[in-house]
């Protein structure tokens, strides 16, 4: 372990895996040799982080690498850590080797302090840039290294600028923005009883440390016990030169898919603010705009943006989900990774990049989640039979079934014992009544909500279920009910559709959803690599 | 009437007919599960049919006496009924948990969640144990009147270990002692106790 690297530039990691550079710096490292435009940085792989969890401190000799490496990160932009003459800000980002989606800790912003800040207003001419930047990086070293919950630091900040007779920082007089930030910092320095860290070089050591502890955090923990992810994977560091998306009003920053993630369509999808940092896309104080209008708004960022997507489409053979940050007027990205898509996405990618030449049918077949299919395979009624309703309830579980009706859970059980689909219909559901749904094709209610205990049960059993269909008037003495003028006695057919809420008199034609036309061919490739696809009775 | 032969009792009328076997839910020990069932067969409230375990019609009034009795017995009914209130509330917390974890909006439709978005999930396990959390105080606060509630604290923390270890069918399947099962019941046990309607 000892003679492995402490410290990697994205340059020196090439050919290391995904287990030791994590799936952040994996990405990183791939989009540097491709050329991309990759904001330089450097990688503290996984099995450092493992030695750090086992000996409880960090590698004497880690800072000294990673102050080694960093002066070459700087070297590359004309820029230097933890000097007041063009400093060079970094932020620092968990990457575990499986994704762990918002559950281990990122600082941006970081190298700042009294002094560099007013080095960057010099140099940005653009004091209110300077002050917001080192705002939001004392506010997230607070929250995350020193412990201070947010919502005591949205306070603290709140009741400051109200102090100030101001609701956001552009509001404020250069001077006045000195002061608050000055309030802010001491008012951090009461609730942690000591002085905040204007080191950068502490900076640094303090940020990578708790990205490593963030690891075991509760949540990270929970997340892996749930999803089967061994403790020891650990986390790599990203150490990465920052660029700004708040630089002005040609900067912003984004988030986008390669292709659609819920329905698989091929086109960008994802949003953008300008004049913002990520973390403000993630925090909701403003609304971003679709990626389409960055095609008007910045048409060469745009299709910047749609050749890098194909790029990286060829690259890793799958759909991508990119941030990137443009900095006056420049296109940067910062992360890439396999982007989580519905499983309606999963069939329509796979099947497209097959077409594409990109992956092959039996790759495809491995991409999609057979067992999840049938969600997708559900019958609906067929809309081309133009049926007529007789009355509608909520689409409490989706799916289509036509049965006899009845309205005990004993008869449920004895005709669905004999083979004959019934549709059971009760006023609301009980717990006795759950063996009664078990044995029916569907439920049809005329109480209760999409929450209500039918729903619930429904859609845990996969069965249809239309509930809450108020017009429906149940006599269980007779065992019959009304709608309106027309009289359903028990063993007569009724259709009902989970999917909207639809209730037919008789046998009305199902039909498959035509949501996935690639779904038809998955299925062919499933047959002819002799692949079970759970749920598939046709 | 013995807490222990109540809750036997009350679980039948919950669910009618059972397997004898789920009645070891309850946490009582074989032995003395057998003859609270004798006990309770003798006296026909219960009478078994081939595997099952019915609850007669004579079975259910005296349910229904029991937990008459129990509450107007107690001088803290006003509390008590005071947490029925409150559980209330919690009922729509979990509901809606239980709705988002089933069902999601894509694209302006609802769907059933596949469960390939862990994110999507892991925010609505979240929300569970902040309502799990809630639920057991409320549940130690109501044992310390009733002390048969203390049952469900148990039963409620094994459905939530078996979800954070990744079984996720520890959610809402009926078939299991899901964290929906448990619920449900407990709900119903409430609205025969408080004589409240249930709320859809």
């Amino acid at each position: 372990m000892s003679d492995k690297p402490l410290v990697l530039l994205f340059e020196e990691a090439n050919g290391l895996s995904k287990m030791d550079l994590g799936g952040k710096g994996y990405g990183l490292v791939e989009m540097a040799k491709l050329g991309l435009p990759v904001p330089p940085g450097l990688i503290i792989p996984t099995y450092v982080c493992r030695r750090y969890h086992f000996e409880g401190s960090l590698p004497g000799e880690l800072l000294t690498m990673l102050l080694q490496k960093l002066d070459v990160v700087g070297r590359k932009l004309g820029r230097k850590f933890a000097s007041s003459e063009k400093p060079l800000l970094v932020s620092v980002r968990s990457g575990a080797p499986v994704s762990m989606p918002g559950m281990m800790d990122t600082i941006l912003n970081l190298g700042i302090n009294n002094d560099i800040v007013d080095a960057l207003a010099r140099e940005s001419g653009n004091e209110l840039f300077a002050y917001s930047i080192y705002l939001r990086f004392i506010k997230g070293f607070s929250e995350i290294v020193l412990k201070i919950p947010d919502r005591e630091l949205d306070k603290i900040l709140k009741d400051l600028l109200s102090e100030f007779k101001a609701t956001s920082l552009a509001e404020l007089s250069s001077k006045d923005l000195r002061n608050l930030l000055r309030g802010f910092l001491s008012a951090v320095e009461e609730k942690v009883g000591k002085p905040f860290p204007m080191d950068p070089v502490e900076q640094l050591k303090m940020a990578v440390e708790a990205v490593f502890r963030s690891w075991n955090n509760p949540r990270a923990k929970t997340y892996r016990r749930i999803y089967k992810i061994p403790d020891d994977l650990c986390t790599a560091v990203v150490v990465q030169a920052m660029v700004f998306g708040n630089l002005g009003p040609k900067s912003g920053t984004g988030v986008c898919f390669t292709r659609n993630p819920s329905t698989g369509e091929k086109t960008l999808y994802g949003e953008y603010l300008m004049n913002a940092q990520g973390e403000d896309i993630v925090a909701g104080e403003r609304t971003p705009k679709p990626i389409e209008e960055l095609r008007k708004e910045l048409p060469e960022i745009y299709d910047q943006l749609t050749k890098v997507a194909e790029v990286l489409e060829r690259h890793f053979k799958d759909m991508q989900d990119i941030e990137f940050t443009i900095q006056d007027g420049k296109l940067y990205i910062l992360q890439t990774r396999s982007g989580k898509r519905t499983i309606r996405a999963a069939v329509k990618i796979a099947v497209d990049m097959v077409k594409e030449g990109l992956i092959t049918e039996e790759e495809a077949l491995e991409r999609v989640e057979l067992d999840k299919l049938t969600h997708l395979l559900k019958p609906r009624v067929d809309p081309k039979a133009q049926a007529k309703p007789i009355t509608k309830g909520l689409n409490a579980s989706p799916g289509a079934a036509t049965g006899k009706v009845v309205f005990t859970i004993n008869d449920a059980v004895k005709y669905a014992r004999k083979g004959e689909s019934v549709i059971l219909v009760r006023p609301e559901t009980k717990p006795e009544d759950v063996k009664g749904i078990a044995a029916a094709a569907g439920v049809l209610t005329s109480k209760g909500g999409m929450t209500s205990h039918a729903a619930v049960v429904a859609r845990g059993l996969g069965k249809p279920a239309v509930t809450g269909a108020e017009e429906i008037q149940i006599d269980l003495d007779h065992e019959l009910f009304r709608v309106k003028d027309v009289v359903v006695k028990k063993l007569d057919v009724i259709t009902i559709d989970g999917t909207t809420g639809n209730v037919y008199l008789g046998r009305v034609p199902l039909a498959r959803p035509e949501l996935v036309p690639e779904l038809e061919e998955l299925l062919e490739w499933a047959k002819k690599y002799g692949k079970k696809v759970p749920g598939l009775l046709t | 009437m013995d807490h222990s032969v109540f809750l036997v009792l009350n679980y039948l009328d919950i669910f009618k007919s059972v397997e004898a076997d789920s009645l070891k839910v309850l946490g009582l020990s074989g032995t003395e599960l057998q003859a609270i069932l004798e006990d309770l067969s003798e006296r026909g409230l219960v009478k078994k049919s081939g595997e099952l375990i019915e609850i007669s019609e004579l079975g259910e009034h005296e349910a229904e006496r029991c937990r008459r009795e129990l509450l107007e017995n107690s001088h803290r009914k006003d509390e008590f009924l005071k947490y029925c209130v409150a559980f209330e509330e919690m009922n729509k917390r979990f509901k809606d948990l239980v709705t988002r974890w089933q069902l999601k909006e894509v694209e302006g439709e609802l769907v059933p969640n596949d469960h390939l978005d862990p994110e999507y999930d892991m925010a609505i396990l979240e929300g569970l144990s902040e309502v799990h959390e809630e639920t057991v105080k409320l549940l130690g606060k109501m044992s310390e009147i009733f002390p048969f509630f203390k049952g469900y604290i148990q039963r409620f923390e094994n459905a939530l270990s078996r979800l954070m270890n990744g079984d996720l069918g520890y959610m809402a399947d009926s078939d299991k002692q899901s964290y929906h099962t448990v619920w449900f019941e407990l709900h119903e046990t409430l609205l025969k106790m408080s004589g409240m309607k249930r709320v859809e």
